[in-house]
């Protein structure tokens, strides 16, 4: 096995040395990207458009190092021939062409490669999109994706009877109202049938039929919601809080909340590494023109 | 035999009436709140402004998904992303019918149509494409498809059929009985001259029109109401449907132009039970000086008085009686006096009129989203300043009184008009009218039995007289998220001979719920009525005064301040916002 292995074991050594040897004596050529003082006011515009303010000089820095990056990437890209085998592109080249001079009777590959002679290809907005999108895919690294559509906590389900005391109507005796109010419920053993005369009107009856929390909370407020988070079933609590005054609850059914039901896009984030070892091909400079 | 049979009939139908039932069935009915005017991608002017979401993205939002909205960055990924606080009860997603096959023939390579020089301009200039294809199909009077939809639209007509079919499947795949409700639906948006004359139409169920009318097929309201009654109401399909004027406000007058007939007048009153009062562009309730000396007129109120006007301000006329709601429900009595039928019996709702397919994102916050159609784009990036027109709003909700959470029994809702408006928050309000209530109903633990009983609940017409005058019933419950209530009013508006009459009263204070019993003081038996309550809550900062203190704007120097970052420091610009909600009316009639 190992006698088997021995030719490629050699090559791969001497393959390497030659490498080695031919970046040592070849250094890869330094590509300079220029930015000029046009697109670096650009892209302070840019900035202050997304963020309503001017970039701090961290910011402004990390803006240059992202436009360098792009057009780091749209170079590399075009390097790679990437654009000669897309179908967007393609299709795009055809169509400008197609626009700009529609009297034209030539077969789409006749007309993309016009476009391609007129430069199209590199000044064309939306083959440098393209071309960016494939380059940043090509660079991301498995992270977790960003929720694009991310449904809500399913809620779960409460089935409450709340006696209800007024805040307009009892003003400052409220909390001494509501704390008689549960002794009584208490101390005579109450049951919520029983107790719904004891609440002040309201358009909410007493007996809340069986709602999702989300629900609850829409009635009665988040508070009151939290309020009833861990509390014992069917024994009177409270006093429990709302937007409306006090209330004295018993909890007659609970059903916790299943997980949450995510619906994810992936995310293509760049990957820094990946990113360095183009970076070490190009420099980046700031014109002072 | 006989038995076995008898009882398997008496299972059959308590499985029957389960069926119909939800768990939370209330004979008294509950509260839904919802969005009924909603756009997506689906929508010409929505799409231009980079909208990607479609009919599912919608009503997934309005269940409480976290949605992304347009700028997307060059990853496809959205850079901005919203979620309800509070799910909705309801929802119908009412997309432009207008330009639905063209922009299917825009962006199908595979379509006849698709290189045409308009879906060029649409795919490379999207901004240019919304005021050609736009202007071509809302704003001439005589409107006619581009060249591409071939003889009679035949080619725009035939493909506007698939994006009608995702419109019902989105529909159909969300219904969730009980717990969700969706309404097939469509607008149909025509501005003759620039003036607005849109109507969302909602339907039943899914028996739906073969294509939704558009405003290249009819001239006027009179033709829209034959087409969906032949299409739709009387053609013993099943199919049912409302149609709900909005944006009266942009209207020049127009939408509350009196019917030339009593005919025309039915047909009006059969069709159109509800009118959206209120939403991104503005309030359409009232307006101070035009018949009214109300100061809370003064609500929301957009700078142009034409849709045209929004963008060309030298088109803007002096605001017009026959744009606001009150004024409309005045005239109606009037027309009632005469015709014997009244066309504007109509009750009142409010909703957003997203063109983000975000509905009931209605949050009063710094991060307002925008409206996404006809004002400031944000397809490529987030616009300098404010991120919409300073005079557009979050709008509003619609609220149906129903039994359950169902198709059935919420357009039941729609077409007796239990319903009504807010302009945001979730105000619960009830409001009663009848001759017998007693005067101590509010405290009283039966209000709304007694208030069904004895009388008619908002959107009714009060029986025939059993006292001198009839008596009222208001009660509301503020949003437990919102701030407290301020007041509650009742509008009476009366015709006195040809004349055209309305009063304010503040029949309830301040507080965290409200009730109050009221009998109309100058109440004459021989003059039509209507009443509707207007619950105010107390003024809280409007999203432009939220976002100018977000972002630290100093007023002391204005010379300073960026672009469009100047209206924080507009004295035109409101500071506050009085959110309130706007019941259906009760009318009377000698």
């Amino acid at each position: 096995m190992v006698s088997a292995l021995k030719p490629l074991l050699v090559f791969l050594a001497v393959g390497g040395l030659l490498f080695t040897i031919e970046r040592q004596w070849n250094p890869p050529e330094i590509e300079t990207i220029v930015i000029l003082a046009t697109e670096l006011e650009e892209i302070r515009r840019e900035w202050r458009k997304q963020m309503g303010r001017a970039p701090t000089e961290s910011e402004l820095e990390a803006a240059i190092q992202t436009y360098g990056d792009d057009e780091m990437l749209f170079r590399e890209a075009l390097r790679l021939g990437w654009d000669q085998n897309d179908p967007v592109i393609y299709r795009r080249l055809v169509q400008n062409m197609r626009f700009l001079e529609p009297e034209l009777r030539l077969s789409h590959a006749e007309l993309y490669q016009k476009a391609r002679a007129l430069g199209m290809h590199r000044t064309d907005i939306v083959v440098r999109r393209r071309l960016l999108q494939r380059a940043r895919a090509a660079t991301a690294k498995p992270l977790p994706p960003l929720p694009v559509h991310q449904a809500g906590n399913a809620s779960g389900q409460v089935h409450v009877t709340q006696i209800f005391l007024s805040r307009d109507k009892r003003g400052e005796a409220l909390e001494t109202d509501a704390t008689m109010l549960l002794e009584k419920l208490r101390g005579e053993n109450l049951a919520p049938q029983a107790a719904h005369e004891l609440s002040d009107p309201s358009l909410y009856k007493p007996d809340q039929p069986k709602l999702t929390e989300r629900k609850l909370a829409s009635r009665f407020g988040q508070g009151f919601l939290d309020a009833l988070a861990g509390a014992e079933l069917n024994t009177w609590i409270g006093p429990v809080a709302s937007a409306y005054g006090l209330h004295a609850v018993w909890i007659h059914e609970r059903k916790e909340s299943g997980p949450p039901n995510v619906t994810r896009i992936p995310n293509s984030p760049r990957n820094d590494q990946a990113l360095a070892a183009i970076r070490q091909r190009y420099r980046v400079e700031v014109s002072a023109e | 035999m006989r038995f076995l049979l008898l009882i398997a009939l008496a299972l059959s139908m308590s499985t029957m009436a389960r069926a119909g039932r939800c768990p939370d069935y209330n004979p008294h009915r509950t509260a839904h709140f919802g969005d009924l005017h909603v756009h997506t991608a689906l929508s010409l002017d929505a799409a231009t402004m980079g909208t990607r979401n479609g009919p599912r993205d919608a009503y997934l939002f309005a269940r409480g998904a976290r949605v992304g909205i347009q700028p997307y960055d060059p990853n496809d990924r959205p850079m901005r992303s919203l979620q309800l606080k509070q799910p909705l009860d309801f929802t119908s997603v009412t997309d432009h019918a207008e330009m639905l096959g063209e922009l299917e023939i825009c962006t199908d390579p595979e379509l006849e149509g698709y290189t045409s020089w308009v879906c060029k301009i649409y795919r490379s200039w999207p901004r240019a494409a919304f005021f050609i294809m736009h202007t071509n199909a809302a704003y001439p009077e005589e409107p006619t498809r581009h060249g591409f939809c071939g003889d009679n639209g035949e080619h725009c007509l035939k493909y506007a059929s698939r994006p009608w079919q995702r419109i019902q499947s989105a529909a159909k795949k969300f219904d969730d009985p009980c717990s969700f409700t969706t309404f097939v639906g469509y607008e149909i948006t025509g501005a003759p001259g620039g003036k607005n004359m849109h109507r969302n139409v909602i339907f039943r169920n899914e028996q739906v029109q073969k294509l939704p009318v558009s405003n290249f097929e009819v001239r006027n309201p009179e033709e829209i109401w034959t087409r969906i009654r032949n299409e739709c109401t009387e053609a013993e399909t099943g199919c049912d449907a409302v149609i709900i004027p909005h944006n009266s406000n942009l209207s020049g007058g127009l939408i509350f132009k009196s019917p030339a007939t009593a005919e025309t007048a039915a047909m009006r009153a059969s069709l159109e039970p509800l009118v959206e009062v209120m939403q991104h562009k503005g309030d359409s309730e009232c307006s101070p000086g035009l018949g009214s000396t109300d100061e809370l007129c003064g609500f929301e109120k957009l700078t142009a008085t034409s849709f045209m006007g929004q963008f060309v301000p030298f088109l803007n006329q002096p605001p017009s009686v026959g744009s606001y709601a009150r004024s409309a429900l005045k005239t109606g009595l009037k027309l009632d006096a005469e015709l014997g039928i009244n066309p504007f019996e109509f009750g009142m709702i409010a909703s957003t009129d997203t063109h983000l397919g975000t509905p009931g994102y209605v949050a009063e916050t710094a991060d307002f989203p925008g409206h996404g159609g006809a004002g400031k784009p944000a397809r490529e990036s987030l616009p300098p300043g404010f991120v919409d027109r300073p005079d557009y709003n979050p709008g509003g909700l619609a609220v149906l009184w129903a039994e359950q959470n169902t198709r059935e029994s919420l357009f039941t809702a729609m077409k007796r008009r239990e319903a009504y408006g807010t302009s945001g928050p979730r105000i619960l309000l009830r409001f009663f009218g009848g001759w017998d209530y007693d005067a101590d109903l509010c405290s009283s633990s039966h209000l709304v039995e007694s208030g069904y009983k004895q009388g008619v609940p908002m959107g009714g017409v009060l029986p025939e007289a059993t006292s001198a005058a009839p008596r009222f019933v208001v009660s509301a419950m503020r949003d437990p998220d919102g701030a407290a209530l301020d007041r509650i009013q009742i509008i009476k508006g009366w015709t006195d001979g040809d004349a055209l009459h309305e009063k304010v009263y503040d029949i309830a204070g301040s507080g965290n719920t409200s009730c109050a019993f009221w009998v109309d003081p100058e109440f004459n038996a021989a003059q039509h009525a209507f009443y509707y309550t207007r619950v105010m809550e107390i003024p809280t900062k409007r999203w432009s005064t939220l976002y100018c203190e977000d972002k630290k704007i100093a007023c002391e120097e204005p010379d300073d301040l960026e672009e469009d970052l100047d209206y924080c420091c507009d004295a035109d610009v409101p500071k506050l916002i009085q959110e309130r909600a706007w019941s259906s009316p009760i009318w009377y009639r000698p």
